[in-house]
């Protein structure tokens, strides 16, 4: 379950990457847009871009297995989630507060960080699909001995 | 499928790249990576230091896929790739070790990130994520900060040539070159203290033929 410091993590202007595998192993991702951690702090929505979530809602849909890192472009804070598809549905109206408001805490980082601003806010948030996804396993993936440590 | 030299400011680590990985029984994992190297149209290599997890997985399984970005336009590259061999000595291990170390040394981080070995992969396929950047033509980066990415790679190609030098000579000489060629410094000279006086003494010069 994710403590206080890890959802507020989760729910900051992170870089955020989801993974999963197909039946023959091979590997698809996908950039998430931003993310809500849910009362209970087990399931937590990630919002990706329509387009691109087509790419890898049928491997969710038949294997379930998802990893997702999550990292603070500045420091380079590094949380992986494991865990399980759950569903999907279309992002509305509310949720484009939330998009909104991660991409404005995103880009706050990436400017700090050096990255050019004006390429970064060529980042599409919608429309959006909103994934919710069980978390099973958490570990630490900052850059460093303890990469790798389960949480 | 896409030639990765058509993207080639992908793999100059500005923008940090991913690698997927999944375990023998299906269970995904994904690695940030400072860099990835394109070492040829059909090769990329990765530097490994904190590794476990990635190497483990490609070891079961070899299959794997490489996210990297286009630091002027934001598009998305995935790399499906297969892991072929890691290597921790020969050509490959000691130019990518220079260059690591640079970079190590630039964060002070030179005595935490050790290389332990290079993961050469073979290139799958290549897909363009379209749709998660905006890919109508516009001129979204500063004159700063398209001058920043050039002269990285071109600061990248002039560490290339100066390593290639077999002596003193040949050492100023590829630098005064790949000055010229590089940022379009044709005419340049190198100096240093004479010992005991206060001039200057020419040893290298470009253009002033």
């Amino acid at each position: 379950m994710l403590n206080q410091e890890w959802s507020e993590f989760l729910e900051s202007g992170v870089a955020i990457t989801l993974s999963c595998c197909d039946s023959e192993l091979r590997s698809k991702g996908a950039r998430c847009v931003g993310a809500v951690v849910g009362i209970d702090r087990k399931t937590v929505t990630f919002y990706i871009q329509k387009d691109a979530s087509a790419r890898i809602l049928p491997i969710l849909a038949d294997t379930q297995k998802v990893a997702i890192v999550a990292s603070l472009p500045t420091t380079y804070k590094t949380l992986q989630l494991k865990g399980n598809y759950v569903g999907h549905r279309e992002a509305d109206s509310r949720d484009r507060v939330i998009l909104n408001r991660y991409r404005d805490l995103f880009f706050f980082q990436t400017d700090q960080a050096g990255v050019p601003g004006n390429v970064m806010r060529r980042m599409v948030s919608v429309p959006a699909v909103a994934l919710d996804i069980e978390v099973t396993h958490l570990f630490l993936s900052t850059p460093g001995r303890q990469a790798g440590v389960a949480l | 499928m896409i030639s990765p030299l058509t993207f080639k400011n992908a793999f100059l680590g500005i923008i940090p790249s991913t690698i997927m990985t999944a375990s023998s029984d299906g269970i995904p994992n994904i690695a940030y990576l400072s860099q990835v190297y394109l070492l040829s149209e059909r090769q990329i290599a990765l530097t490994t230091q904190f590794f476990n997890k990635t190497k483990s997985n490609l070891l079961e399984n070899p299959l794997c896929a490489v996210r990297v970005y286009d630091p002027e336009t934001f598009a998305a590259y995935e790399i499906s790739a297969r892991y072929n061999r890691s290597e921790s000595s020969g050509q490959i291990f000691e130019q990518l070790a220079k260059k690591f170390s640079a970079v190590a040394d630039h964060a002070g981080n030179s005595h935490f990130f050790q290389l332990q070995a290079v993961e050469i992969l073979d290139i799958v396929d290549i897909e363009y994520v379209q749709s998660e950047a905006d890919s109508t033509p516009q001129e979204v980066v500063s004159a700063t900060g398209r001058s920043a990415i050039i002269s990285l790679g071109s600061l990248q190609k002039v560490c290339e040539r100066v390593t290639e030098a077999q002596n003193l000579e040949e050492l100023f000489d590829s630098i005064l070159q790949a000055m010229d060629l590089e940022f379009g410094l044709s005419h340049s000279m190198m100096l240093v203290p004479e010992p005991n006086s206060k001039r200057l003494i020419t040893i290298s010069t470009r253009g002033y033929e």
